[in-house]
């Protein structure tokens, strides 16, 4: 789901970019708001899950891969607007760093994966829970997570799917060769809804739902959207507090599982739909055609070197590679909220 | 009070709006001078229960600029990379700030310097290896002097055996800058306070500030070196002897490791493939 650079025209990157201003600004103002600041580790901690489970790939049947996101999980653990931030930074690492999703279209990707998604799953959480009368922590509640998750991630590849589609209709040769994405919508819809319905759905379901049973078990002081947990004791007690930090070592244990997982994101080979190289997509089969030319816009548009391109510094083995980046990632993630408190200023009792 | 009888020019909001004057340049040199106290006077942060010795820490620090530097292997620099973004994920927020300060202008600085070669050379990689590379040797060194006081570092400096000279150099000037600043300050303060009004020439005033220190500098060289005498300090350091705590066995296994490994990427991988 990552929109790679030159998949996109420029108008569409800046046009999807403005639309995610506002919901930046007010995320933003919110948590600066309401967050208190011995809090914004948390969101630190929720990009760096955001963060591994995207590292964990899902192989398709025809080559394609995917992932979960863990967006829906973090807007219902934390708010969405806190999920939004979180996702965004986690995105921004993967771009910058990693050359995972394109930097003139880190705007779309933040459309898609830190707007559309968590919104949405949050909403279907919302009203799944309204409709089933779900007490946090049930049976039911957990069932609400994961149809809340599945739908948020299918509405964030659809508008990915869309964005993808309208390209080869709005910006195209005047032989008909398209300048960025060549597929219409008849093909990228499809393709995209395929594996998202199915399996990745699956592993974005088996993800959060993991994870918040987890978190309802061992860390219940990590959830912080007072909406539906209750908030934690006066932090003037000394027992409450040792409570909270016990609640996160529990999860960063789990991050520490995670990172050590992580090269079983690499037994899933090929590149996921949409996530071509240049090299490759000339020479791609879709619906037994063959496309036989490189888009125009990729060859000539921009181009980002990253530190450690796909994960995999050149000369290392590919789980070592893998590895590191899922730890400097983690750790990228923390540091960045980490630096963030120091923006909040202290919040003054009456 | 009836608000009637409140004269009129008691309720405007007064703006007073003073004419400019060559003090502005005085005011940022004092300023500049100020953050220089502040880094040289700063709070080392307290050492944990598992903060390796100050010999330790150098040698790490020593080490892994020196390998990060020699390094064409950019794994290499990723793996130390990472280490050093862990233990910088485990710090408090403030001590965060203060530690990467620095290493961020030089960041910044480097990228500035090799974007030439970048947009007209079509230089991508090395625009991202070299930032790279001065961003973690910076935040290493950054990490050290942040990690202890001055004292320790000379004492540290003294246990590799660094010559006399250089660390009676080190030691004088690290408590120069402080008592030089703080005369600056002070003199300054009297410029400004002492000359009232509006003065276009304010900012001449600076070169005699700037002879009134080299004076005191002279002067407070020769309180030195008789306090020095009375002292029976002859300029030899005696070596300290830092206690080997448990933890710098794993200091000592990291170093060793980080020596492997730089050994293992830029000779043994290269001779097996």
């Amino acid at each position: 789901m990552h929109i790679p650079d030159n998949y996109l025209s420029a108008s569409t990157c800046v046009a999807l970019t403005i639309a995610t201003i506002p919901v930046w600004s007010v995320s933003v103002k919110k948590i600066t708001r309401e967050f208190p600041k011995e809090r914004f580790s948390a969101l630190g901690v929720a990009a760096a899950f955001s963060f591994l489970a995207m590292m964990f790939n899902v192989p398709l049947p025809g080559g394609t891969t995917g992932h979960a996101v863990g967006g829906v999980l973090l807007a219902i653990l934390l708010g969405p607007e806190a999920a939004c931030l979180s996702l965004t930074i986690a995105l921004a690492i993967q771009a910058l760093l990693f050359g995972d999703g394109g930097i003139l279209a880190f705007g779309a990707n933040c459309f898609n994966i830190a707007c559309i998604l968590p919104f949405s799953g949050y909403l279907t959480y919302c009203a799944f829970r309204k409709l089933l009368r779900a007490q946090t922590g049930s049976r039911l509640d957990v069932f609400c997570v994961g149809a809340a998750s599945y739908v948020g991630l299918n509405l964030a590849a659809l508008a990915a799917a869309i964005q993808f589609g309208v390209q080869p209709l709005l910006f195209h040769t005047p032989e008909g060769q398209a300048l960025f994405c060549p597929y219409p919508l008849s093909v990228s819809v499809p393709a995209m809804a395929i594996g998202h319905l199915t399996l990745f759905g699956l592993a974005e379901i088996l993800f959060s739902v993991g994870v918040y049973v987890f978190v309802m078990r061992a860390a219940p002081g990590f959830a912080a959207n007072p909406a539906f947990f209750a908030p934690e004791k006066s932090s003037e007690n000394e027992m409450d507090w040792k409570k909270q930090n016990s609640s996160f070592n529990s999860v960063y244990i789990l991050l520490a599982i995670l990172v050590a997982l992580t090269p079983l994101g690499l037994l899933a080979e090929g590149t996921a739909w949409g996530e071509w190289g240049e090299d490759e997509i000339a020479s791609l089969v879709v619906n037994g055609e063959e496309l036989g030319y490189v888009p125009q816009g990729m060859t000539t548009g921009f181009h980002w070197s990253a530190l450690v391109p796909d994960y995999s510094a050149p000369g290392a083995p590919e789980w070592l590679s893998y590895v590191l980046s899922a730890i400097s990632g983690v750790a990228l993630s923390i540091l960045v909220f980490k630096l963030a408190t120091l923006l909040k200023r202290n919040d003054v009792s009456a | 009070m009836d608000k009637k009888e409140t004269p009129k020019w008691l309720l405007t909001s007064e703006k007073r709006e003073p004419l400019r004057d060559g003090g502005a340049f005085l005011r940022k040199s004092a300023k500049g001078l100020l953050g220089v106290l502040k880094s040289v006077r700063r709070e080392p942060t307290p050492p944990g229960r598992f903060a390796f010795s100050p010999p330790m820490r150098l040698a790490l620090a020593f080490f892994s600029i020196l390998l990060v530097s020699a390094s064409y292997n950019f794994v290499f620099v990723e793996i130390v990379g990472t280490v050093i973004l862990v233990y910088l994920a485990t710090l408090d927020a403030r001590v965060l700030a203060r530690i990467l300060a620095l290493p961020f202008e030089a960041f910044v600085a480097s990228l500035l310097i090799l974007a030439p070669a970048a947009i007209l050379w079509d230089q991508t990689r090395a625009l991202v290896v070299v930032p790279s590379k001065t961003l973690i040797t910076t935040t290493i060194l950054s990490l050290l002097i942040q990690s202890m006081n001055w004292n320790r570092l000379t004492c540290a400096f003294k246990f590799f055996r660094a010559p006399d000279a250089l660390i009676f150099i080190f030691d004088l000037t690290m408590k120069y800058v402080v008592v030089l600043c703080e005369i600056c300050l002070e003199t300054i303060e009297a410029v400004l306070l002492r000359s009232p009004g509006w003065d276009r020439r304010r900012a001449r005033t600076l070169g005699g500030v700037v002879g009134v220190i080299f004076l005191r500098a002279q002067r407070a060289a020769q309180e030195q070196f008789d306090a020095m005498t009375c002292r029976c300090f002859s300029g030899v350091y005696r070596r300290y002897w830092a206690p080997w705590r448990r933890v710098d066995f794993l200091g000592v296994a990291f170093l060793l490791a980080m020596i492997l490994l730089f050994i293992y990427f830029e000779y043994a991988k290269r001779c097996l493939t």
